[in-house]
């Protein structure tokens, strides 16, 4: 029996090689795929059986099974404002830096802009230093006494929150994601400005001669014209979005109390400021499964049109 | 007439919206200089947007004795220089046979690179942390090095595997004819071909790299081990109302980055639209 499978096997597996597999490709791939999956494949694995005990990082792990994400969802109002927070910022990031970046991207190429290269330069500026110093900045312009945004204010006479920007619960997701969008926006406009240069002219000067405006155009030319570059820009957008980390982290700590509390953060504090390892674990999953669904559900709709 | 006049004042209009914008753009940054420029005297005097009176430039030397930012400078070079080396040798090698190499399970190991350039850092950071622990790697400089070399091999390899693929295969068929080694043919006619995406590809390695923060911030604890974007932001909480000091720090930690903008501009806009451009 044993010897009869032993031939039927090596054909099933002979049939279903290619013609000639390499061995030498295997070598080629051992240092990237050694590193891969040593420090990424491997710990995510670990993510995932952490996510199912009871864990304080030092005393042995005790299994409980889905118990952490149920207690996610049910007893934990700092989780709960977190994904708030994150759906509404990948709600934001994911439109409002693509439709600003279409705009500045159709203003310079349709409007024939001189000197493109200077505002690209401009705009990207903030992209390229870390969000560190960004953020850095940024705290500094929203400080209620020191900051310029209140001088400015004052010397308009414009009424301002007393308590800054940062300080103020209902204001500080705002003020945080201006950073963002300022961050950002030179990105997409950079990419959307290449990607239209690429756009027959044609096809605008055909729709100039049936009669449409600046707007017609931008509507039935240039978006047309982009649709996979927004489709992969809004992609882009919202997988950063999702892991927002460092801006919070700069500046408000997820402060004023947990009012600016993000997934990511939430993540952190559990981890390695509370040692609550087993919720931040089962936080990072719903995370990371909350980015695959959201980017494979855009990728649907944006192919089902 | 009208039509040029019309036309006219859409231009200008044009003209003074992208103005305005690159204008607010920049203004932090301006801000911060003519900032680093002041004594707090003479912010406490006129506020944050006047001018500075007398230009000081002392809050520039003194900022690497009050701060170790010569250090975080060095930390910082060297675990981008090793990074960024390994992950171009490693890419190169790893995208090589996705591109010309027929092998088994090539689904599997490209479905792993698209998994890594989807995954949050958070997913992997917890168990990353005490098995860099448990390897007693944790504080020292590898902890930042080992992990962010894993981290961008599935952008690099995916963007390499991409321009390889435009590379005409029978190229290599006849090099392997007359008895080129694979390892030959990567080094002596793939790479030169790849000059341009390589270039990229390092500046937009390097770039990342550099500017990581969450990952020092939860692997480092040693101030002498401290990355430049972790060391400023642990400098803010210690100067806080000190904002000349706090705005010297801010731009010399953005300096290397500025510079490099400069000089590699093309590169850095080329290597950034690479990544969202090609499917």
């Amino acid at each position: 029996m044993k010897q009869e499978a032993i031939p039927y096997l090596k054909r099933i597996i002979k049939r279903r090689s290619p013609e000639k597999t390499n061995p030498l490709a295997y070598l080629f791939l051992l240092p990237a795929f050694a590193m891969v999956i040593w420090f990424m494949v491997w710990p995510a694995m670990q993510t995932f059986y952490i996510s199912m005990t009871n864990w304080d990082g030092i005393s042995p792990k005790r299994f409980v099974g889905m118990q952490n994400y149920i207690h996610l969802f049910t007893d934990e109002p700092m989780f709960a404002k977190a994904i708030k927070n994150t759906l509404l910022w990948v709600l934001g990031g994911a439109t409002v830096p693509v439709w600003l970046g279409l705009v500045f991207a159709n203003l310079l190429v349709r409007g024939k802009v001189k000197f493109t290269k200077w505002y690209q330069l401009g705009f990207f500026f903030p992209q390229i230093i870390s969000s560190v110093i960004a953020a850095v900045i940024w705290k500094w312009i929203y400080d209620p006494t020191f900051g310029p945004l209140s001088a400015i204010l004052d010397k308009l006479g414009i009424a301002r929150p007393v308590a800054g920007w940062l300080g103020n619960p209902d204001l500080v997701m705002i003020a945080l994601f201006v950073i963002f969008v300022w961050g950002s926006f030179g990105y997409t406009t950079m990419i959307f400005t290449a990607a239209l240069q690429g756009v027959d002219s044609q096809l605008y000067d055909a729709a100039n001669i049936d009669g449409c405006g600046a707007w017609g155009q931008f509507r039935h030319v240039s978006i047309p014209g982009l649709r996979q570059t927004i489709t992969t820009v809004v992609i882009l957008m919202t997988i950063g979005s999702f892991s927002v980390f460092d801006i919070v982290m700069a500046t408000t700590k997820g402060g004023p109390g947990y009012s600016s509390y993000v997934i990511s953060y939430y993540v952190y504090t559990q981890g390695f400021i509370v040692n609550r390892l087993g919720f931040a674990a089962a936080a990072s999953i719903l995370l990371t499964v909350f980015i695959l669904i959201v980017s494979r559900s855009i990728i649907l709709i944006r192919e089902k049109d | 007439m009208t039509m040029t006049r019309s036309s006219l004042i859409r231009r200008i209009l044009v003209y003074a919206v992208m103005t305005c914008t690159a204008l607010l753009t920049i203004a932090p940054f301006l801000l911060i200089i003519s900032t680093s420029l002041k004594t707090t005297d003479e912010i406490n005097i006129y506020g944050p947007l006047s001018l500075p009176h007398v230009v000081h430039w002392d809050n520039y030397s003194r900022i690497w004795e009050v701060g170790k930012f010569l250090t975080y400078y060095k930390n910082s070079v060297i675990v981008t220089a090793v990074v960024v080396l390994f992950v171009i040798v490693f890419s190169l090698l790893g995208a090589y046979p996705f591109a010309y190499m027929k092998f088994r399970a090539k689904g599997i190991f490209f479905l792993i690179v698209l998994w890594g350039l989807t995954i949050p850092l958070d997913l992997i950071i917890i168990p990353l942390f005490n098995n860099l622990k448990s390897m007693g790697l944790l504080n020292t400089i590898w902890s930042l090095i080992l992990p962010q070399i894993a981290m961008s091999i599935p952008f690099a390899i995916f963007l390499l595997r991409g321009f390889m693929k435009d590379i005409p295969n029978a190229l290599l068929e006849s090099a392997r004819m007359d008895g080129s080694t694979e390892m030959k043919n990567l080094y002596y006619i793939i790479m030169p071909m790849l000059y341009a995406p390589l270039v990229s590809l390092i500046v937009f390695t390097a770039i990342g790299t550099w500017n990581n923060f969450m990952l020092p911030t939860i692997l480092i604890q040693n101030d002498h081990l401290r990355t430049l974007p972790v060391g400023l932001n642990y400098f803010q909480t210690k100067f806080t109302m000190n904002y000349p000091m706090i705005a010297t720090a801010a731009i010399v930690s953005a300096l290397p980055a500025a510079i490099t903008y400069i000089v590699f501009q093309r590169n850095i806009l080329s290597g950034a639209m690479v990544g969202a451009l090609k499917e």
